[in-house]
């Protein structure tokens, strides 16, 4: 399988520019996109197999990791509620479509930026101040 | 940071005794095997690590979306602890969303409950360093 390693960035911006604008379903689609571009490119660079089973690329990672945390599993998750909060709009119900965006956003960042992108830094929207 | 008032501290210090509280039901519950009633409580347990925690500080939010601002906050702040506290908010949150929809695997269920138990032992020491 080829990777397109600049994908994930592409659609973080674009979940950024749809997040501007209060369209937070579209926005949470890419986003969710984005993290499943973002498990291939961290797969490949680990020299995991990639499938569609991105459940077991999670458990790998974090086995890998070694820490005893649930960090890729967690985050895998949460690309799985940006997707049914896009669907559905389900995830406003919990109060959790910004902390969605802002620490997905950060997990993505944060990442790339592990795996040597050169990752621009976040618009305002996306960081947290105090209400 | 300016030192908050009586009211503030007398609520953090209620909230504190609640974390445990709730957590200590939440052990019980499971070891019962009432996973959702459970979960449930661990999830209130970490709502009221944040309420501690921000009283302390002299903030009272009272809606759960502001908590969250307030934990973005402190995440900011604790950039060693980033990874965990927003992972295991987010593992509470998962617990929240099981208890209405029943929606997670045992071994799902296992992952979230440890990672917010490490929220709450975060949360702990970050209200103790407030103290000291």
């Amino acid at each position: 399988m080829t990777i397109q390693t600049a994908a994930p960035l592409e659609l973080l911006q674009a979940a950024e520019r749809e997040y501007e604008v209060d369209n937070d379903r579209e926005s949470a689609r890419l986003l969710a996109e984005a993290t499943t571009a973002l498990f291939d490119m961290l797969a490949e660079s680990r020299g995991i197999s990639l499938s569609d089973d991105y459940s077991a690329m999670a458990r790998e990672l974090d086995k890998r990791a070694g820490n005893g945390r649930h960090h890729y599993v967690i985050r895998l998750g949460a690309g799985e509620h940006l997707l049914e909060h896009a669907e559905t709009g389900g995830m406003e119900d919990y109060g959790m479509v910004e902390w969605l965006h802002i620490t997905q956003g950060g997990f993505i960042r944060d990442t790339l930026r592990e795996l040597g992108v050169d990752v621009p830094p976040a618009p305002a929207k996306w960081r947290w101040t105090y209400p | 940071m300016t030192q908050p008032d009586g009211e503030y501290v007398r609520r953090a210090e209620w909230h504190l005794s609640m974390v445990g509280v709730y957590r200590a039901d939440a052990n019980l519950l499971l070891q019962r095997g009432s996973l959702h009633s459970a979960g449930t409580l661990l999830y209130e347990s970490t709502k009221q690590c944040l309420n501690a925690v921000t009283n302390k500080r002299g903030h009272n939010p009272v809606y759960t979306r502001q908590k969250m601002r307030y934990l973005g906050v402190i995440v900011n702040q604790r950039l060693d602890s980033q990874s965990v506290l927003e992972d295991g908010w987010q593992a509470a949150l998962k617990l929240h969303i099981h208890a209405d929809r029943g929606n997670l695997a045992d071994d799902a269920f296992e992952s979230n409950w440890r990672d917010a138990q490490m929220f709450i032992d975060n949360m702990l020491e970050i209200y103790a360093e407030e103290e000291s």
